[in-house]
């Protein structure tokens, strides 16, 4: 194999080069979500033998009764421990991907008329460019370099739990 | 960050702050002047689980 062959066969497809730094940033984000999870699980549910139940912390209400002569009754009411930390999933808001790429290679797809070089049937291989530099005189090092800029943030709980904390929260009942 | 909770006494929305409401604050409804707080018992557990949080973002975040 030539060094150009082996040159070309290092380079990725451009639509794998361009995915690459979203994929691995989706992969992240999953990764954050399952620990999420897992903390949710282990902090604010008890596991049972076959399910898992949410963990209460008892709150006291003092009923402001309108007339002077009777007394403010206290009572008491619990809620799952879930419903009151203020819970959102920390994700990957926002992800920029800068670098320069080369195209290594164009070579028409594997179609059934190989004399057909459509150029929407174009294969194209790239890299991620690299760039010369010149800190020695004698040795000149090829470093490629991707600029990935990843911001993080919060986005409220998946909605299907947050209508059962709902449901929790419209259903308390107080306890003398 | 302010969360609201419902009355439990009129239904209507009773705006909290958990960080306080753990400290041991108390908030009012603004309907029928009632007043919540949370039980000196769950105070432990609440806070442990808030803190707790609170590090695993610090920590998700300097991944």
């Amino acid at each position: 194999m030539s060094d150009q062959e082996q040159y070309n066969h290092k380079a990725a497809l451009i639509e794998d080069l361009l995915a690459a730094p979203f994929i691995a940033a989706a992969n992240a984000n999953s990764k954050m979500a399952q620990e999420q999870v897992k903390f949710l699980m282990e902090t604010c549910f008890d596991a049972k033998e076959d399910s898992f139940s949410p963990k209460m912390v008892s709150l006291t209400i003092r009923k402001n009764n309108q007339s002077d002569t009777e007394p403010n009754e206290l009572l008491t009411f619990e809620l799952p421990l879930i419903t009151i930390i203020p819970f959102n999933s920390l994700c990957v808001k926002d992800i920029n991907v800068k670098f320069d790429m080369e195209i290594v290679s164009m070579a028409p797809k594997h179609m059934a008329d190989p004399n057909e070089t459509d150029k929407k049937n174009m294969e194209m291989r790239g890299s991620v460019a690299a760039s010369k530099s010149d800190d020695s005189p004698t040795q000149k090092r090829h470093q490629s370099k991707m600029h990935v800029e990843i911001t993080g943030g919060t986005i409220p709980l998946p909605v299907g739990l947050t209508t059962i904390l709902k449901f929790y929260s419209n259903n308390i009942q107080l306890k003398s | 960050m302010n969360q609201t909770l419902q009355c439990p006494n009129c239904n209507s929305e009773i705006v909290f702050n958990a960080q306080a409401l753990i400290a041991g604050a108390a908030f009012g409804c603004t309907n029928c002047q009632s007043q919540i707080r949370m039980s000196p018992s769950s105070m432990n557990q609440a806070k442990k689980v808030y803190d707790k949080f609170t590090d695993l973002k610090k920590k998700i975040a300097q991944k």
